[in-house]
């Protein structure tokens, strides 16, 4: 079975090689082909940028919601997901993420504690519209932590039609024992909206294709593969108003998300308290656990204030609170006043952003902005790791983007950030001295987009972007459960730059009839040089705490840093669809000639599929095999453990069953991991413990739409 | 003009592999003479738990810690005493070196604190970790046992 699917796969890979040659001697002999015009402005646009924008919509969601909003997208090229388990995981962009990845939802950089690879990203999935991804340096528009790429998330879209519509989705998962629901009410009235969104997961502890893992050198059971204590519940609520008029509109969203989730028992405090016991309580959340709440509320404001100048104004509030909690005596502690909580982290953050934009003729539009950020951080808990800070930041920028002809579009630009940060002392069981350090830099960065014709595309994008650092790096003092290792910031850091450069080119042609319907293909390729990145290096010193090992510093070092993706899709015989991509990141600390820790391995990933109209009485029926190949990653850093490579193979299926009275179901049954293989992911939280990712899973989701 | 991209990928990341050095990447090795694989002691031990190792390491060795936890497990009581008139506790012991700081070789040969005369009964885990000047990173394991009767001491000095 499998290698049946691998010899589709490959044969597949081959037909688009050789469909290339094909389609350039399709286009000599007919000459003139017949154009079909697709798309609308803003995809216009979006192809006269420098940098290639990745969009999805909320056909692709349908078609291939995962487990969370990451493992969502994880399919596109260069995007990867740090993975927690299953509940949650975090965007990285051609193997960069954390605190150098920039999540925006309406128009607000998500804040979170980005530097903890054990806290998911805190955005309801359900409540997604929209998803463009900008791999590459972004940090122009979207602040100077944009410089791996960023991820832009909007929740509202306008609906053709006014009137009242909704949709009520059901979802369940077989691994996990998942079962969840999320509801959607909208109302639109001329040019008015109003909408509330509700979404529950509720989720058993997690099973993988493993009878062991090993926790300090020591092997441990897992009973019936059960991640024990794994379990989460996760609880969002959203409401959107909005108005619009010629001169103006406006839209106010407010959120929560709410999730708690259990730490598995085996990766946290120390392993001879660690109760393995299968105790069958797989749904109960036990201690270790924790609770994340993020509450956002943000307005969107656009003022049409001539035909040629607009203004755009995004104010935004968070307030990000998590709490962990432990028995103080797994970490060898006594009884604490604070009880069971072990860390506590209240961030709060208010940012504003405002963008004029002057058209100056057609081919020419200039956009002047300024972004201001000030966050506000307090901790609590008996163990420390982060000490409370404020940081006020702020940037402006000015871009100009021009077309000098119908082909050739470029743009330019440069920013001025300017940061402080006052970092509060702390005296308990670990000490970080108060500081206040100011940071500011230049960024920069200039691109050309050339189309000739309907066909062909090409990029190139060259410039610099820095980022202060954060917190963390300045005064982490402790024990970092993402890692389960020992941190110790640095507080003589310096701001991190870099220096990147991107090419990207695409093709696609489409063809009225035949046998080759539509084929794209793109090539990108980047390369970075940092002169100070920042990373976690080994002192060789020991921590005094007896569950961590050596004491990791934050310290710079030259880094280089490139890659690519490759990508292809070919659509033939009327109902056939094969694409295939694959990425590559290599990235090295030249300093020590060490490659750079977290990089992910080489992956293609391949996918076949079949479309049909109607199939008895379904609509929009979409088959489709999914096989993704991760190489083993040896390039690793000190004491990092090798990868080896695995073959993952995906099936879903989508389908929608009309209902009449303007009520359409639509159903999407998934199996992830269709052979059950245990695999390690190189970019995961349960690497070190040799811990398999997640076994064989059915996924079901049922959604129903009304008048949408 | 497709078969110029892969190239130019391919070239990149000549370019990139060519920086590669790898320098000193192999960790400390750790030679673990004593304790023996489930080797007994006695609960109260003045002595603590005796350790023999040697350390090795071509770039210089770094520090080096002992960790000693409770390893849970079922205890191999030969009598049937009355418990302890204390509460058992669970004894951990760690304890951090560097005095090979420097040193490709070193001969250790420590004690640990006295063994608490009502430590719980059982396995217990004991790691051996060093580092080498480089941050490489090594750990050996044993289990050995707490006992509530006499052991011979083997240990001369």
């Amino acid at each position: 079975m499998r290698s049946f699917l691998l010899i589709i796969l490959y044969v597949c890979g081959n037909a688009a090689a050789g469909y290339a040659q094909e389609a350039d001697s399709i286009r000599r002999s007919i000459g003139l082909d017949k154009v079909t015009v697709t798309g609308n402005t803003a995809a216009a646009s979006r192809q006269r940028q420098p940098l290639a924008v990745l969009r999805t919509g909320r056909e692709y969601m349908q078609e291939n919601r995962g487990s969370s909003l990451m493992n969502t997208l994880e399919k596109l090229p260069g995007i990867h997901a740090f993975q927690v388990g299953q509940g949650f995981s975090k965007p990285v962009i051609r193997g960069l993420g954390f605190n150098r990845l920039v999540v925006a939802e309406n128009g607000i950089k998500q804040q979170e504690q980005q530097w903890g690879a054990d806290h998911g990203l805190e955005i309801d999935q359900y409540a997604v519209e929209q998803v463009d991804i900008v791999k590459g340096p972004a940090s122009l528009q979207y602040g100077s932590d944009a410089m791996a790429g960023v991820i832009i998330v909007r929740s509202h879209e306008w609906k053709p039609r006014d009137g009242l519509s909704g949709s009520l989705l059901l979802n369940g998962n077989s691994n996990n024992r998942l079962f969840g629901g999320s509801g959607n009410v909208y109302y639109q009235k001329e040019n008015k909206f109003v909408q509330a969104q509700a979404t529950y997961q509720n989720f058993e502890s997690y099973r993988v294709p493993a009878k062991t893992f090993i926790y300090n050198g020591y092997e441990y059971p897992l009973h019936h593969g059960v991640l024990k204590n794994t379990a989460g519940r996760e609880m969002d609520a959203a409401w959107q108003a909005g108005w619009r008029n010629a001169k103006y509109s406006a839209t106010l969203h407010v959120n929560n998300v709410h999730s708690k989730d259990g730490f598995f028992a085996g990766a946290s405090g120390l392993p001879f308290l660690v109760n393995m016991d299968d105790e069958g309580h797989y749904r109960a959340i036990g201690l270790p656990y924790h609770e994340g709440n993020h509450f956002k509320v943000v307005s969107n404001q656009v003022f049409y204030l001539h035909s040629r100048h607009k203004l755009t104004v995004d104010a935004g509030y968070q307030y990000n609170l998590r709490r962990e909690y432990s028995a103080p005596h797994t970490h060898g502690l006594g009884t604490m006043p604070e009880g069971n909580l072990e860390l506590e982290l209240r961030l709060q953050t208010a940012s504003l952003n405002a963008v004029w934009e002057y058209r100056n003729t057609p081919d020419n539009i200039l956009q002047a902005g300024v972004n201001a950020e000030y966050q506000h951080n307090r901790v609590g808990g008996y163990l420390f790791l982060l000490p409370e800070f404020e940081q006020p930041a702020a940037g402006i920028f000015v871009i100009d983007r021009f077309r000098f002809s119908g082909v050739l579009a470029g743009a330019a630009g440069v920013r001025y950030d300017y940061g402080s940060i006052h970092i509060h002392r702390y005296d308990g069981f670990s000490r970080v001295s108060g500081m206040r350090k100011p940071a500011g830099d230049v960024s920069f960065m200039a691109g050309l987009a050339y189309q000739p014709d309907g066909r062909w595309t090409l990029k190139a994008n060259t410039g610099k972007s820095f980022r202060m650092p954060i917190a963390n790096e300045y005064a982490s003092n402790g024990i970092a459960h993402g890692l389960l290792r020992y941190e110790l910031g640095d507080s003589s850091l310096n701001a991190e730059t870099a220096y990147q450069t991107d090419v990207h080119v695409a093709f696609k042609q489409t063809w009225g009839d035949g046998f080759f319907r539509h084929a794209a293909a793109a090539a990108s390729v980047f390369g970075s040089y940092f002169p100070n990145f920042i990373f976690l290096h080994p002192t060789g010193e020991f921590s005094p705490l007896p569950e961590a090992g050596q004491i990791y510093r934050y310290v710079q070092s030259r880094a280089f840093r490139a890659g690519g993706e490759v990508e292809a899709q070919v659509d033939f015989a009327k109902i056939f669809r094969m694409s295939v991509a694959a990425e590559y990141v290599h990235a090295t600390d030249l300093e020590s000639g060490f490659p750079v820790a977290f990089t992910p391995p080489l992956n293609i990933t391949g996918e076949m599929s079949v479309r049909w109209e109607r199939l008895w009485f379904l609509t929009n029926n979409r088959l489709a095999v999914t096989c993704r190949y991760a190489a083993a990653q040896n390039r690793v850093a000190r004491n990092e453990a090798a990868t080896p490579a695995y073959h993952l193979f995906d099936l879903s299926w989508a389908a929608g069953i009309p209902s009449g009275r303007g009520m359409n179901l639509l159903l999407l049954l998934q199996v992830q991991n269709l052979f059950d293989t245990a695999y390690y992911k190189h970019l995961s939280f349960y690497r070190r413990l040799d811990l398999p990712e997640t076994g064989r899973n059915f996924l079901i989701t049922l959604q129903i739409l009304f008048n949408n | 003009m497709k078969k110029i991209f892969p190239l130019a990928i391919l070239l990149l990341m000549g370019l990139a592999f060519s920086h590669c050095k790898h320098d000193e990447t192999d960790a400390p090795v750790i030679t673990l003479e004593e304790p023996e694989e489930g080797q007994p002691f006695t609960a109260g031990s003045e002595h603590g738990v005796h350790m023999e190792f040697d350390l090795e390491d071509a770039s210089g060795l770094n520090w080096y810690k002992i960790d000693i936890h409770y390893g849970g497990g079922h205890s191999h009581s030969l009598s049937l005493q009355a418990q302890p008139l204390s509460e058992p506790v669970q004894w951990s012991y760690q304890k951090t070196y560097d005095d090979a700081k420097g040193l490709k070789n070193h001969h250790v040969h420590v004690h640990s604190e006295a063994i608490p005369a009502n430590a719980v009964l059982g396995e217990y885990h004991l790691g051996i970790s060093a580092t080498d000047v480089h941050g490489n990173e090594a750990t050996v394991y044993r289990t050995f046992e707490i006992v509530d009767y006499p052991v011979e001491d083997d240990d001369e000095d």
